[in-house]
């Protein structure tokens, strides 16, 4: 993403009406360019007029007390391993998602066949209009998907690029003796406060597990994420910090049920230093 | 009411930030608030945005509370009217405000006033939770969707009769000055919580189109606005 295209998509920007791997890509570049900063901040005064625009309720006494109730706790020196607070993850399955895709398209040919074989060895002629809107609706939804296929192809194109800008720093994730053969990278924007993990080469899990990521800080585990793999081993995510990396000194990826774990306290299969 | 964030320093790392708070920022907090750094609300008070972030990175919970008596009702008055649930307003209100004292070292004043980054968590935490709730629940999105819609359909125009719902006259009076379709872009993004492309689906342009027309919408409001918005910003409430 260029000077240029971060003028053009700043209102949507600002407005917060851009999808979310757009989002991280323009604050990659803003977050290194002195003059985007200064168009963004220039902006950005509009922006604050939208939000007091909204009709004035008072808010209830119960949000600020609750709010430094939370700061309270959150003062505590970092005693246990945090929650997913402030740290947002976007999962981006694009292998399974071509072989998803794949599928589908091959389901929407079979489904032409078979609509043409009722309708070859039925004979029933009146349902010719019934027969060629289905045809239709799986053309139409056959055109969709390659469509989607499109757009995603695109996006990972994107992200190549974004990987290889001079402003993105890159940490190197190994697989541990469960995955000797895995391999990660983590690229970092320039705040340090999002990034890009992509790993390949690791095995595909059985249902009800995932892989999830942790960042480790005075011996303490921080959730940031998680993520599956295709059948070719490749997976990313997509991380959104509250702190920059460099508040971490590791990362590691292991196994763990879906519905989430309060620790890492499955497999690990990866890491890296940071 | 903020002024430039140049009490601290950025340590640049190989492609990394982070933030140092130099001596300097916080003997200016600490010189308006006397020699004893006492922290009074009156005293609270008369501190600019970005001199009550200097002291939140001290992790000062007295001037958080500042901050949000500052700029609570406005936070909570937005996610209310985008949201149209109290509840889950009062939670994004609050995680809004907790993500600024976590986040206050990472602020970049290049980027804008403290107030504009304070906004920009508050909407982006807002519409994540209206597309969470889309994502939850699609029969609600359409009907979120419908309302909007029908609310619209109440007035010869429909981004205009959402702007007529504002009773901040400057904006209001921005907004109604902008063409019809570059409002109503306008209006579905910010306050609807669409994306650009769930709003070239949802008005049948082409993407270009629409973002074009939000581009135009800002530059219309900025030359309406100019200096009213920026007196908005520096005022606070």
């Amino acid at each position: 993403m260029d000077c240029k295209e971060v003028e053009e998509g700043l209102a949507s920007y600002l407005l917060g009406a851009m999808e979310s791997l757009d989002n991280s890509k323009m604050n990659f570049h803003i977050d290194g360019c002195a003059a985007c900063k200064a168009m963004v901040r220039r902006e950005s005064e509009l922006i604050v007029a939208l939000s007091k625009g909204a009709p004035e309720i008072k808010a209830p006494a119960r949000i600020k007390s609750q709010l430094m109730e939370k700061i309270g706790a959150e003062a505590e020196p970092y005693s246990e391993p945090e929650p997913a607070a402030g740290i947002r993850t976007r999962i981006v399955h694009i292998g399974r998602w071509t072989a998803a895709q794949s599928g589908a398209i091959a389901a929407a040919v079979a489904v032409v066949f078979l609509v043409y074989g009722v309708y070859w060895y039925s004979g029933r002629m009146d349902t010719i209009d019934d027969l060629k809107a289905a045809l239709d609706a799986q053309i139409t939804s056959a055109a969709l998907d390659e469509a989607e296929l499109q757009q995603k192809l695109r996006i990972q194109r994107d992200l190549t690029a974004m990987v290889a800008s001079p402003d993105v720093s890159i940490a190197k994730l190994t697989g541990t003796s469960v995955a000797a053969n895995s391999r990660g990278i983590l690229a970092i924007s320039a705040t340090g406060t999002s990034a890009i993990i992509s790993a390949s080469n690791l095995p595909l899990l059985p249902a009800g597990r995932i892989y999830r990521i942790w960042l480790m800080r005075d011996g303490n585990e921080f959730e940031a994420g998680s993520f599956s793999v295709d059948e070719a081993g490749f997976g990313q995510a997509i991380v959104d910090l509250t702190d920059p990396l460099t508040a971490y000194s590791s990362i590691k990826i292991t196994i763990e049920r879906t519905e989430g774990s309060p620790s890492a306290i499955g497999e690990s299969v990866m890491r890296g230093d940071l | 009411m903020d002024g430039e964030f140049s009490t601290g320093k950025r340590n640049l790392n190989p492609g990394i930030h982070t933030y140092i708070p130099v001596e300097a920022g916080q003997n200016r907090a600490a010189r308006k608030l006397g020699k004893s750094g006492s922290m009074k609300k009156e005293d609270l008070e008369k501190l600019a945005d970005d001199e009550l972030l200097d002291l939140i990175i001290q992790r000062r919970r007295e001037a958080l509370e500042a901050l949000y008596d500052r700029f609570g009702n406005a936070v909570f008055s937005l996610a209310v009217h985008i949201l149209r649930d109290v509840g889950a307003a009062e939670e994004v209100t609050q995680d809004t405000f907790f993500n600024v004292w976590r986040r206050a070292p990472s602020y970049d004043s290049a980027r804008g006033k403290v107030s504009a980054w304070l906004f920009s968590i508050g909407h982006h935490r807002i519409i994540d939770e209206l597309r969470r709730r889309k994502r939850r629940d699609q029969s609600e999105v359409s009907q979120d969707v419908e309302v909007l819609h029908r609310a619209a359909d109440d007035s010869s125009d429909p981004a205009l009769y959402l702007a007529l719902q504002m009773q901040r006259s400057q904006i209001h009076m921005a907004l109604a000055e902008l063409r019809p379709e570059q409002r109503e872009a306008v209006m579905l993004a910010y306050y609807g919580g669409l994306t650009h492309t769930e709003i070239a689906a949802r008005l049948q342009q082409p993407l270009g189109t629409v973002k074009t027309r939000m581009r135009l919408a800002l530059k219309r409001l900025r030359e309406l606005m100019g200096n009213e918005a920026r007196e908005i910003v520096e005022d606070g409430l």
